[in-house]
């Protein structure tokens, strides 16, 4: 493994994963000693932090199936394919409509 | 009944456990180099680190690099990129080719990636999944085994050389030393660190400089 791969592995771990979740939600949990003038490992750690983030998200919402975790080469491709083809906004906008009529529709007027 | 494993069981076993250890200590590590924008060692019973350097080192690396580039370019002996690919294209060796064929390649891997990409976003089957990812892995060992032909053929090219410079005057900015709890330079000047005998320690700053400093 070289080290950009290592970096990867952590990042992508349940730890890591969680210490980041809790560092954006709890105030006092942080990542790192320092606070500014991250290092260039740093940065690519925090890089990867978002990728498998977004990608948890991804599966989660059952755009990709959790297979996609296999192996680097799945997740760059399926980040790619992704990026190429762009984030569907009129879908997304479309899902919000439905959730607000959903909610006046059963609200009954309280 | 007990279960009699070979010796040859008994030998993955204990090799998957050593390769299993192994990575987790490598993770271990990598895991404290990541958690701050310095990092220390020991080295014959003195303490060691390496940091970002300051706006003023920054300043002083910049210095050093225009004195070296100004040296390398008055230096008629020393031939840049372009005139190293010219000399080779005499001879025979077409580098601007290699350069395209890299390209080229570059070009297959991004189309394998889109269609495993949308296979993986479509559930594809393992087999299907596994034919894309082959053909990558093939494609990057081309990549890599054409770039290490480019990089052999280009390694004496003056902007190798300021690369190289830059490599080692960061180092030599980045290294101190624990002297009466204070850090310091570990080299006063860069002579000195050009002249330091012990290797070992200049690859070890080194190698956590290129991690640390450069991308």
């Amino acid at each position: 493994m070289n080290t950009e791969e290592k970096i990867r592995k952590l990042a992508k771990s349940n730890k890591e994963q969680n210490r980041f979740l809790a560092s954006k939600e709890v105030h006092g949990i942080n990542l790192f000693h320092n606070s500014l003038d991250f290092s260039s490992l740093q940065e690519l750690f925090l890089s990867y932090l978002f990728f498998y983030k977004n990608l948890s998200e991804e599966i989660a919402f059952k755009k990709v199936s959790v297979k996609v975790t296999d192996n680097f080469i799945f997740e760059d491709a399926y980040a790619l394919f992704r990026q190429k083809k762009g984030y569907d906004f009129k879908e997304r906008n479309k899902e919000n409509k439905q959730d607000d009529l959903r909610i006046v529709f059963n609200n009954k007027g309280q | 009944m007990e279960d009699i494993r070979t010796q040859e069981q008994v030998n993955q076993e204990v090799n998957k456990f050593l390769s299993e250890t192994k990575e987790k200590l490598e993770l271990e590590r990598i895991s404290e180099m990541v958690r701050n924008n310095n990092f220390g060692w020991e080295d014959n019973g003195k303490q060691y680190r390496i940091e970002l350097l300051s706006l003023a080192e920054k300043e002083e690396l910049e210095k050093l690099k225009g004195k070296k580039l100004f040296d390398l370019l008055t230096d008629p002996q020393i031939k840049t990129d372009k005139e190293w690919r010219k000399i080779y294209k005499e001879k025979g060796i077409d580098i601007d080719n290699i350069d395209a064929q890299i390209r080229k390649v570059l070009v297959e891997i991004e189309n394998y990636n889109l269609k495993l990409g949308e296979s993986l976003s479509k559930s594809s089957s393992e087999a299907i999944l596994n034919t894309y990812k082959e053909n990558i892995l093939a494609l990057k060992e081309d990549v890599s085994a054409l770039d290490l032909e480019k990089q052999s053929l280009l390694a004496y090219t003056l902007e190798n050389k300021l690369l190289e410079f830059s490599g080692k005057v960061m180092t030599f900015l980045s290294l101190k030393i624990l002297n009466s709890d204070k850090w310091e330079r570990a080299f006063k000047t860069l002579e000195d660190f050009e002249t330091c005998q012990d290797e070992k320690l200049i690859k070890q700053a080194f190698y956590i400089v290129m991690l640390i400093q450069y991308r």
